[in-house]
């Protein structure tokens, strides 16, 4: 048995390369493109371990992301004028100042503006 | 008594003596020395035993047609070859490696799987010179994953692209493997200034249980989804990694660890060693292989320690990273992060960086697997 028939490269190995050989003479697409990939892979295997890493040992602050998407939400609410406008209509049909109020409170709650915000700085001054 | 005499004739043009040749003697030479530097010196004694053996008895000189020849079919050691041909054993050493490897320093400290990233770009670079040296792109991938430093990764690739240079291949590959501690430590003195040697790196946070049953599959999820192709070294890696952390498939872990991987590492070193036949072997291809595994291993060193300089750039003091373990990047686990503890020692002998460098160390494993899965389906 020839040696060289048992080494011998598959004819789709020799079409490829051959392919890639006029595509990319000097290997610089296939370089830039293979070191994008790599880091690409890894890179997302640090955010998944990262984000594995918090949530498992219960760190990640679901609260904040919570917020994050109720603040998104928010970015659909009826804007200032258009409130008013509720509450007018409102005002106008029921005729009640109830209503103006449960406006300016559906306003207010939509832009979170309902709650102070707290510096959670807690400072003692000595008398 | 004539026809003693001419039986006797017979019989010594069949020994391996009247069919020696110089390249015989050289190559068996070569295999001495292998068996010599890995019993004298400890490099790499479990690879490079096998290997220098199998180099001698691939050149045993013999006529051919007797099917004792790693190349002719049918034959043992071709039978046996038939594992490193087509592929089978990389996949099995990957799967005892990730049954006897810690990811725990990793899962504390993802972000120093950048680093491991960054080392690949060895592969890369002496691909590209490769081409200009007259090798197809084929042959080029082949070569340059000798950068990757990891012999199973490289034999599975060149198995498929380059069959026809895979022994120099291997060979180079394993050999570099040996020399780590040699080839590596200029770089990392001559890149790092001494400042920089002596930081102190935050001690790993505990990893839970949870987090390391988790690590393998989804490590295995979004790295095989992004490369299908490097899915056989990647899947059995971390399958390995799962029968360890899983707690409940101990023996199955201990048999990945033990026996399988002793089994397949003899296998893969003797039939490797094999193919290195003088008429294959030796010729000038072989030292252009050679040369470019080397250059292969420097890029990837000062990729790795450079990578990790430049991450200092953006950590805040007290979290900055010991550019000594940049070289453990180029994977060749255990060894490169033994290199990056004992350089660091020398230093600070109170400063133990082997924790930090088998983050990327084991980041330099998925990311030479990863390299090897996106040239095979770019050139395979």
């Amino acid at each position: 048995m020839n040696t060289f028939m048992l080494l011998q490269v598959s004819e789709n190995v020799v079409r490829k390369s051959a392919e890639m050989a006029a595509r990319d003479p000097h290997g610089v697409i296939i370089t830039v493109v293979s070191v994008a990939v790599v880091f690409t892979a890894l890179v997302v295997l640090y955010f998944a371990y990262t984000f594995v890493g918090k949530a498992v040992n219960g760190k990640f602050d679901w609260k904040s992301l919570a917020c994050r998407f109720k603040r998104k939400a928010a970015k659909g609410a009826p804007s200032e004028e258009e409130a008013a406008a509720i509450a007018l209509a409102l005002d106008q049909e029921l005729n009640g100042e109830t209503y103006a109020a449960i406006g300016l409170a559906l306003h207010q709650y939509l832009n979170d503006t309902v709650h102070d915000n707290e510096s959670y700085i807690i400072t003692i001054k000595r008398k | 008594m004539h026809t003693v005499i001419e039986s006797l004739q017979q019989f010594l043009q069949y020994t391996g003596f009247a069919n020696m040749t110089w390249q015989h003697v050289i190559m068996i030479a070569i295999g001495v020395a292998f068996i010599t530097v890995a019993i004298k010196k400890d490099w790499e004694p479990l690879l490079l035993v096998p290997i220098g053996f199998g180099m001698i008895i691939g050149n045993i000189p013999f006529t051919e047609g007797l099917q004792i020849g790693i190349y002719e079919q049918g034959s043992v050691m071709n039978i046996l070859y038939q594992g490193v041909q087509k592929g089978w054993y990389p996949p099995l050493i990957f799967l005892g490696i990730g049954a006897m490897t810690d990811f725990s320093s990793l899962i504390s400290q993802p972000r120093l799987l950048l680093i491991g990233a960054a080392a690949q770009i060895g592969i890369f670079g002496a691909y590209v010179v490769a081409l200009h040296l007259g090798f197809t792109p084929a042959e080029s991938g082949a070569i340059g994953i000798i950068g990757g430093a990891d012999g199973p990764t490289a034999i599975f690739l060149s198995s498929k692209l380059a069959p026809h240079l895979m022994g120099a291949i291997a060979v180079s590959a394993y050999s570099y493997m040996a020399l780590v501690p040699v080839i590596q430590r200029p770089i990392m003195l001559l890149m790092t200034t001494r400042k920089e040697r002596l930081i102190r790196m935050k001690t790993p946070r505990p990893v839970s249980q949870k987090e390391k049953i988790i690590f393998p599959i989804v490590g295995f999820i979004l790295t095989a989804l992004i490369v299908p192709s490097g899915m056989p070294l990647l899947g059995m890696l971390f399958f390995g990694n799962l029968l360890k952390e899983s707690g409940v498939t101990k023996r199955l872990a201990e048999t990945a660890r033990g026996p399988l991987i002793d089994v397949v590492t003899i296998l893969i070193g003797v039939t490797v060693g094999c193919s290195t036949q003088a008429d294959v072997f030796l010729t000038t291809t072989s030292v252009k292989i050679f040369a470019l595994g080397l250059m292969s291993f420097i890029i990837a060193t000062i990729c790795g320690v450079g990578f990790a300089k430049i991450m200092n750039l953006f950590c805040k003091e007290g979290n900055k990273i010991n550019p000594l373990i940049g070289n453990a990047g180029v994977s060749a686990v255990p060894d490169a992060a033994r290199v990056s503890q004992n350089v660091g020692r020398e230093f600070d002998p109170s400063n133990h960086l082997l924790m930090h460098a088998m983050a990327p160390n084991v980041a330099g494993v998925i990311g030479s697997a990863v390299a090897a899965g996106i040239l095979l389906s770019f050139l395979g």
